[in-house]
């Protein structure tokens, strides 16, 4: 049973990684300019962005959504989307889904043009290719009853990991149509397109991307606390001169601002950004720190820690085992299958 | 009375070299004089990184076993006394190194000493070692320590390079053994490509190597009548030397070789953290195979059981077949990155918030050893 939960947290954190290189690999597929070798001049890639409905937006008029994915192609076309590597077992579930395209289905405000609009807007939904099957069927029996429709044109991605001599991700659209013939050719329909990741890697500077518009699993946010953040806090000299003292002080603003600062996308960025990561996840995985020994609250002072560095061979494997079990322990099996169930549903 | 002559003339010689080699033509031709005396005095050294200024590091850092004076010679040259006490083990080491620039190269030292291999080791190469990462010590891998011998041969006019010792160590490739690297010490005298081309067969390492220069009088003569100097070389992987004859044509065929080399790689290791980079861009790095060795993703495991390896490190595996993906992290000094392997020839290392050209250059000594030899290069333009 714990060990069955430890492979969820594993198994979530990967699926985690995954979305994002995805992201990145979609973003990258579609930018790129293979004439020039270079992104292109008048594009744009967002993970996340506040967008305004206008008063005719069927679900929420006169107000902001946050689509996964906004890419603007140049300033006359743009494309919003959905991205879900898992979705819930349940079919009922799968509804939300469809009303968030619907919130997107709209004349969006809110993109890098003189007047924040645009001329001409689709509709993506991006998912595993182990689900297309189910996503499709999905779709086209809400399409037949009139509980999906959609305004502006919609089309189904998946993506699919592939290997071989290199690393590749493949996207491919399932169905639906692109306003821009140069999509079409790119993504034809029953054509997978690959992107090998190396590439991605290669061209893009902003190769250490580890967060999206969602909540990572805690094991996933506290690794790259530990691996990353938590050792360049100390200055090196204090390394050379240790004797013992493998601690330092922190807060929940500082880590939340370097975790966004040095891995989320932050190209282009304006006001329209949502911080990402959001402070509380910063503050819960910070929390669990203090739970499991390695950190400490400051007295007196809200929000701030003292942590504490010891040699962990493995910290992602040691965090998902020490949660889990502490988990177990506090609240028994039960309780804690259901924290990894909502854990994997945000 | 003839003993005790030439044992003053050896103390004078060795304080001659301490006290008087104040410009680099003089620390050559003291070391010769030395070395010539044929009084078994081996000259231990090793290279030495920093990205500051030595002399400033090695005077703001006391370490409690250690005791360290200095007196600077010329520009850029400086003799040193190290005492080294050790209450519990009641052991008192002291002896004199110099230490002077690489030129014209910055960044790079080269510390060479009279003293036996007990002070080298147990009291000079620990102290530096603890200066880590603002002093660190560069490697080379086994393809450059041929490239080094036959540069060395190269310029020999009578004689032929030929291995006496030699330190091997193999990759086991079954993940299931229990030891990850075998060990294998030769004895032998033969001609060092014969040694190297051997070792590549095998897919091993060099860790160390002893040889000396047999002296070919006529091209006709059989090898059993060739004329051994027996003066013995020794190079390790580690930068590490020793060399008992004519020090000056060693210091221009192999110290230099491996100072130019440890420049390079400095080079390439340095400036890697996102901290210094506009909008904290990564700057990553490839280890490029002539095989694809990761067509076999056994190999990924392998790769990860030698990064665990390596001590006072951390690596957590995110995703491990069919690519790999693990985050590293280098607990003595804070350097971290991401290791990625998504091609069948190469392993790609992204440098984080926080990377140092030791750390680097540690991490990358860690997988050519535990894994396997390799090309580094920047990733950039590949």
């Amino acid at each position: 049973m714990v060990s069955d939960l430890i492979q969820q947290f594993r198994d979530d954190s990967d699926n985690y990684d995954q979305t994002v290189i995805s992201l990145i690999s979609f973003a990258h597929l579609l930018r790129y300019d293979n004439t020039n070798g270079k992104l292109k001049k008048d594009s744009f890639f967002f993970i996340g962005r506040k967008m305004d409905t206008s008063d005719k937006n069927r679900i929420r008029p006169n107000s902001f959504v946050t689509p996964d994915i906004v890419l603007q192609d140049n300033s006359q076309y743009g494309i919003i989307g959905e991205v879900k590597k898992s979705l819930p077992q349940e079919k009922e579930f799968w509804k939300k889904t469809i009303k968030q395209l619907h919130k997107y289905d709209d004349n969006l405000i809110g993109w890098k043009t003189s007047d924040e609009k645009i001329n001409k807007c689709d509709l993506i939904f991006l998912t595993d290719y182990l689900l297309k099957s189910q996503v499709l069927e999905y779709l086209s029996e809400k399409k037949r009853i009139g509980e999906f429709s959609t305004t502006n044109k919609f089309s189904l991605i998946s993506f699919a990991k592939l290997s071989g001599s290199e690393e590749k991700f493949t996207f491919e659209r399932v169905c639906g149509n692109f306003s821009d013939e140069r999509l079409n050719n790119l993504l034809k329909k029953g054509s997978p397109m690959p992107m090998p990741l190396e590439k991605v890697m290669q061209y893009n500077t902003n190769g250490a991307i580890k967060f999206y518009d969602s909540k990572p699993p805690l094991p996933y946010l506290m690794n790259i606390l530990w691996q990353f953040v938590f050792p360049s806090i100390r200055p090196i000299n204090q390394y050379v001169d240790e004797k013992g003292k493998k601690q330092f002080e922190t807060n929940i603003n500082f880590l939340t601002q370097e975790l966004h600062d040095k891995f989320t996308h932050t190209d282009d960025h304006d006001s329209r950004q949502p911080k990402i990561p959001e402070t509380a996840w910063v503050r819960e995985a910070m929390e669990e720190f203090v739970r499991l020994g390695y950190a400490e609250n400051k007295p007196n002072e809200k929000n701030s820690y003292i942590v504490k560095i010891r040699t962990i061979k493995d910290p992602f494997e040691k965090f998902c085992k020490e949660i889990v079990k502490g988990r177990s322990k506090k609240r028994g099996y039960v309780q804690a299958t259901i924290d990894a169930f909502n854990d994997k549903g945000n | 009375m003839v003993a005790y002559k030439s044992k003053i003339k050896l103390e004078d010689l060795i304080q001659q070299f301490y006290s008087e080699s104040n410009e680099y033509s003089k620390i050559f031709k003291n070391l010769d004089v030395l070395l010539n005396l044929n009084k078994g005095v081996k000259i231990n050294g090793l290279i030495l990184t920093s990205k500051e200024d030595i002399i400033n590091v090695l005077k703001n850092w006391h370490f409690k076993e250690f005791d360290l004076s200095n007196k600077q010679l010329g520009k850029d040259i400086f003799h040193f006394t190290l005492t080294r006490k050790h209450k519990e083990e009641k052991l008192i080491l002291r002896g004199e190194f110099l230490l002077f620039k690489y030129s014209p190269q910055n960044n790079i030292y080269v510390v060479v000493t009279h003293e036996n291999f007990r002070f080298f080791n147990n009291a000079l190469v620990r102290y530096f070692n603890l200066f880590y990462p603002l002093i660190s010590r560069p490697f080379i891998d086994t393809a450059y320590m041929k490239v080094l011998l036959e540069t060395y041969e190269s310029n020999l006019k009578f004689e032929k390079i030929r291995v006496s010792r030699c330190v091997t160590k193999n990759w086991i490739r079954n993940i299931n053994a229990k030891k990850k690297v075998g060990s294998d010490i030769q004895y032998t005298d033969l001609p060092f490509r014969e040694v190297f081309d051997k070792v590549s067969e095998n897919e091993e390492w060099i860790k160390s190597i002893d040889f000396n220069l047999v002296a070919e009088t006529s091209k006709d003569i059989a090898m059993d009548n060739h004329v051994f100097h027996q003066k013995v070389y020794k190079l390790f992987r580690d930068t590490r030397f020793q060399c008992s004859f004519n020090f000056t044509l060693f210091y221009q065929r192999m110290i230099e070789g491996i100072a130019n080399k440890a420049a390079e790689s400095f080079e390439l290791f340095d400036n890697r953290s996102r901290i210094q980079e506009e909008n904290f861009a990564v700057k990553p790095l490839a280890i490029i195979y002539d095989v694809g060795i990761f067509k076999d993703k056994k190999q990924n495991i392998r790769l990860i059981e030698a990064l665990k390896s390596l001590k006072n490190s951390s690596i957590s595996v995110i995703h491990a077949n069919p690519y790999l993906h693990v985050s590293y992290l280098d607990y003595r000094d804070g350097s971290s990155c991401d290791i990625w392997v998504l091609s069948e020839n190469k392993i790609s290392i992204i440098p984080q918030i926080r990377s140092t050209p030791a750390a680097l250059e540690r991490l990358c000594e860690c997988i050519f050893t535990g894994f396997r030899e390799g090309i580094i290069k920047d990733f950039k333009g590949e």
